[in-house]
């Protein structure tokens, strides 16, 4: 496995445009405390969303952050952590695009909407539409994993590729306070952090938002706000062979599973709970359960500028093949899997422009089912037409991080991590942080020996983005 | 090369933006939006010539109005936001926020500070009332 060790290449394509793009807005240096984004900052405001009267707007950002990890690990993968998952490399994570009409929720009259979303990137692997593994999770089967977006860019390229996270309709049905009706390729509404980079605290991601809940679904999601307080929503999921995670638009279309919560919200909107779930059988093969739910709290305090967030996560899959069924010999390595976690954010806003934050997380993957290994590895795994697997992004040397054929034993994996979030203008945004984690029973972390395994990391990471 | 699944997907992004485009029009602002605009840009007035009490007294009225328009017409609010969408949950909360630490501001004596704060909710609340 050779590292990437020439940081610009890395830009790719978006980032040099971007290198080219920024000067020319240099002569409106007076306004560029009132823009609001790059295109705003070169084009104006009207111009750069020429079709805003009418309801269509567009969107987008550009992220690229680089880690240290202190460990030096000989394969250059920050063990489990994802997103920033490479050690001294420049990635340019998300140059994300978006255009969307956004419908208006009313009891009064039908509306019609929808959003479509596009990024380029490193991140790319972690939102593709992957729910469906190259072989079924319990019985071994060989799946068709499905075209939506999984193969829009070559299986050759380790890091850079293209997703399509979001492509919906959106309707209002003019019943009660609006019924807002969501259907086609969406984000998860389970969970705290997003996939959207402008939208999270933190450069890096929790584990629970990485290996306990899915990041997008295919389906219809209806949603009502009962009143000012309460908002539920409902709806069903399809395209996936992990019970609705995931899902794509072309394979697994017979398996149908629930998605949906409630939140509840203070008048002042101080104080929020939001409990969603998911559960389906896990495949259009398989009619074992795949079912989890989430909990998330969120408080404000001291005039809006103490923001703590509580989360708990908590999944199942039964009869599946996992790192501790393999190693206690189970009869063909099944086990009723159980993966759960807590997570604490305090975020503190020092000034309009800067805040400063820790996370706390315990995430526990009881039976070796979730965590295996860098993700990038497993993620980028796939079947060619002669039935031999591959992971494009590792190699052969996949098989050092996951002793029990390819699956890690379960382990409880923690990590803090504390940061700083500035915002230099209202559209760009500069996140460095620190982190340690260390994981207990699976030595998670790779050390500067090929091979040889520890149970600690300790990293730092930046990152800049630039809205446009 | 892309497969023919592939250019089926773009096809159909590209009739649903050109569907979305011919349907879409422009929206009103609410009564009770206006008077909520009024009562800020009274309230960054009031700030910015020093006259914090006045300033404190129309910030809670202007929240207590938010808060009674979301009463009226509620919704929908999830603990997840991605940019760009859920613009009206997010434009209030933001306005709230705001608001919040313009009042703290303008009972603090920093009128300069709340006024600014205030200017920043009046156009959350634009942004709220626009969409």
């Amino acid at each position: 496995m050779s590292r990437r060790k020439s940081i610009w290449p890395n830009l790719g394509y978006g980032g040099t445009a971007l290198l080219f793009l920024l000067p020319m807005g240099w002569a409106q240096a007076e306004t560029i405390d009132e823009t609001t984004g790059l295109a705003d900052y070169i084009m104006g405001s009207k111009e750069h969303q020429p079709l805003k009267d009418y309801g269509i707007t567009w969107g987008g950002w550009v992220n690229a952050g680089v880690t240290a990890n202190a460990n030096n690990p000989a394969d250059g993968f920050n063990g489990p952590v994802t997103f920033g998952d490479r050690d001294g490399e420049l990635q340019m994570n998300q140059l994300y695009g978006y255009v969307q009409r956004a419908i208006t929720v009313s009891g009064d009259a039908w509306d019609i909407g929808g959003r479509f979303d596009i990024t380029y990137g490193t991140d790319s692997i972690f939102t593709q539409a992957y729910g469906v593994p190259a072989y079924e999770l319990g019985t071994g089967q060989i799946l068709n994993r499905g075209n939506y977006d999984l193969h829009l860019t070559s299986w050759n390229d380790r890091f850079y590729s293209l997703a399509m996270p979001q492509f919906y309709a959106e309707f209002n049905l003019p019943v009660g306070n609006g019924l807002a009706v969501k259907a086609g390729h969406f984000y998860t509404i389970l969970g705290y952090e997003v996939v959207t980079a402008p939208d999270n605290f933190f450069y890096t991601h929790a584990y629970t938002m990485q290996y306990g809940e899915p990041f997008t679904h295919t389906g219809v999601l209806a949603t009502y706000a009962f009143d000012e307080n309460w908002t539920a929503s409902a709806g069903t999921v399809t395209g996936s062979a992990t019970g609705g995670w995931d899902g794509n638009f072309n394979t697994q279309l017979t398996n149908w599973g629930w998605l949906g919560g409630v939140t509840w919200t203070s008048d002042e909107k101080d104080y929020s709970v939001t409990l969603n779930s998911t559960a389906a059988e896990r495949s259009a093969q398989s009619s074992q359960p795949w079912a989890a739910y989430s909990l998330v709290g969120k408080a404000n305090f001291l005039d809006n500028t103490l923001h703590y967030v509580l989360q708990h996560d908590m999944g199942f899959a039964d009869g599946v093949v996992t790192g501790n069924g393999i190693a206690s010999g189970t009869p063909g390595g099944l086990q009723d899997a159980m993966w759960y976690g807590i997570n604490q954010y305090l975020m503190y806003d020092v000034l309009d422009n800067l805040g400063v934050g820790v996370r706390a997380e315990w995430f526990r993957d009881a039976n070796g089912f979730r965590v295996l290994g860098p993700q990038r590895c497993p993620g980028s795994f796939n079947y060619n037409a002669g039935g031999a697997g591959n992971t494009y992004a590792c190699g052969p040397s996949y098989g050092a991080y996951v002793p029990n054929g390819g699956y890690s034993d379960g382990a409880n994996y923690y990590a803090l991590t504390a940061g700083v979030n500035y915002k230099p203008l209202k559209w760009i945004m500069v996140r460095p942080n620190f982190r340690y984690d260390w994981s207990s029973n699976n030595n998670a972390f790779m050390s500067s020996t090929p091979g040889k395994m520890l149970d600690n990391q300790f990293t730092f990471s930046a990152d800049i983005v630039i809205t446009f | 090369m892309k497969t023919s699944n592939q250019y089926r997907d773009m096809s159909i992004l590209l009739a649903s933006v050109l569907a979305l485009a011919g349907c879409a029009e422009k929206k009103p602002v609410s009564p009770e939006g206006v008077a909520i605009e009024k009562t800020l840009k009274a309230a960054e007035q009031d700030a910015r010539s020093g006259n914090e009490n006045k300033a404190v007294t129309e910030i809670d009225t202007a929240e207590k109005a938010l808060i009674e328009e979301d009463k009226k017409k509620p919704y929908a609010q999830q603990s997840k936001t991605w940019s760009g969408e859920d613009i009206k949950a997010n434009a209030d909360r933001d306005a709230i926020k705001e608001l919040d630490r313009a009042r703290r501001d303008a009972k603090g004596k920093m009128a300069g500070d709340a006024a600014d704060e205030v200017k920043k909710a009046l156009k959350d609340v634009e942004v709220k009332e626009g969409n």
